[in-house]
């Protein structure tokens, strides 16, 4: 007998309702009663954030003034396109995207592409191209192999783009490619279909030294549970070409 | 609920109090149904929401007190079920005082399958699939409140979701049903 989605869902909700849902008054009692007796920790920076405090207003509106200041510049330095400046060629209906370009590094987590171990860590390149924005993902430690998940960047949004699987052959032999199934913790995850579509929301540090990837839904399980998550600039990796 | 997190992060007590009435029940509802245990939830609930008034100076945005104490409420489950050894081999069955379930909704054997099912899950599935189907938080979320990547989130409701319809579909199968309770 198979269980549909929603069936599923609705008996899994049935069945954690039948547990308690309210707070035994004993134990608000005893946090209560522990607050009373237990100080707080303050952080090492009360004493400045007192100081701020203890500053006349006109002090403070000046000098909330410069760091707003230095903030708007460090934002337009890190928000401005870069490489992609005068290069990109929009395809049709396509607008050149304001991500970031460059090499982009995190943590494998768990996420494995069934290749020989060795790699500790994958990296996210960000291309600009005279076709236009393209991105894809190399186990870090391999420059010729292990390339995958090849797409070409559309802008949605000011902080969205839309990929396009543009390539699933093996990129680089040993059999890896973008429509090779991606595990995580042993959990595969179906490989991407050319032309597979995914939306990305990308958000970048105030320091321009992270990125988070955040999925909108994408065609591509595998493409997604390897994007979506925090990045790391990774500032002495050359831009590789896919 | 802002201002009476500020106050709270600011030292005062009294405001934190009513914080702690304002959310313990949602915050218990969490800890109960990924412990399966309300005495351990209970020592969850309380060691995290101790830990909550200590560290709430360093809270960074009020609005999103609650989102940050889950996350405590969570960690203490963690910490809570690692400390018992024989957690899983010595889950209490829960006092009858929760909501009933209306019967059409889910059957005896249903919930005997699930609560069979869920004890061989990890205490980290326990908490994604509780996060999920209880809380209502989408990945994204649950892989922030847990500090997973949202693959990891995924990949644990997934395992989750599988193991448990299994075991819904292994009790309505007649054939089945010898080797499972073996």
């Amino acid at each position: 007998m198979t269980t549909t989605n929603r069936d599923f869902d609705r008996i899994a909700r049935a069945w954690l309702d039948l547990m308690p849902d309210e707070a035994p008054d004993r134990v608000i009692d005893a946090v209560v009663k522990a607050a009373e007796a237990t100080p707080q920790v303050r952080p090492h920076f009360g004493r400045v954030t007192r100081r701020f405090r203890d500053m006349p207003r006109f002090a403070l509106v000046g000098v909330s003034a410069a760091v707003a200041a230095v903030i708007a510049g460090l934002a337009l330095l890190n928000l401005r396109p870069t490489a992609n400046v005068g290069t990109a060629t929009p395809t049709a209906g396509a607008s050149p995207s304001t991500i970031p370009t460059g090499t982009w590094t995190a943590p494998k987590d768990g996420i494995s592409f069934y290749t020989p171990s060795g790699a500790t860590s994958e990296l996210l390149a960000i291309v600009s191209t005279g076709n236009g924005d393209h991105l894809f993902v190399r186990e870090q430690g391999f420059p010729v192999d292990r390339t995958a998940f090849l797409s070409s960047i559309t802008a949605a949004s000011d902080s969205e783009v839309v990929l396009r699987v543009t390539s699933v052959a093996p990129l680089g032999g040993r059999g890896f490619g973008s429509g090779t199934p991606v595990s995580v913790d042993g959990v595969a995850f179906a490989g991407c279909k050319l032309g597979d579509l995914g939306r990305y929301r990308w958000v970048l540090a105030a320091d321009g030294n992270s990125m988070t990837l955040f999925s909108l839904g994408d065609a591509c399980p595998s493409r997604e549970v390897v994007l979506a998550r925090l990045w790391t600039r990774n500032p002495s990796t050359p831009t590789p070409s896919p | 609920m802002r201002d009476i997190v500020e106050r709270a992060m600011r030292g005062d007590r009294e405001a934190f109090g009513v914080l702690v009435v304002q959310t313990s029940d949602r915050l218990f509802a969490i800890a109960a149904r990924i412990l399966r245990d309300s005495h351990l939830a209970e020592d969850a609930l309380q060691g995290a929401l101790i830990a909550a008034w200590r560290q709430l100076p360093a809270l960074r945005d009020p609005d999103r007190f609650e989102a940050w104490v889950r996350k405590l409420v969570v960690h203490a489950c963690y910490a809570e079920a690692r400390r018992r050894r024989s957690w899983a081999a010595n889950v209490r069955i829960l006092p009858v005082d929760g909501p009933a379930a209306p019967d059409e909704l889910i059957s005896v054997a249903d919930r005997d399958a699930l609560d069979r099912a869920f004890r061989r899950l990890t205490i980290e599935q326990r908490a994604v699939f509780v996060l999920h189907h209880h809380v209502g938080l989408a990945l994204v979320e649950i892989a922030e409140t847990l500090g997973v990547p949202a693959g990891t989130a995924r990949s644990r409701l997934h395992y989750a979701t599988r193991v448990l319809r299994a075991a819904i579909e292994a009790d309505a199968a007649p054939v089945a049903s010898q080797g499972r309770l073996a």
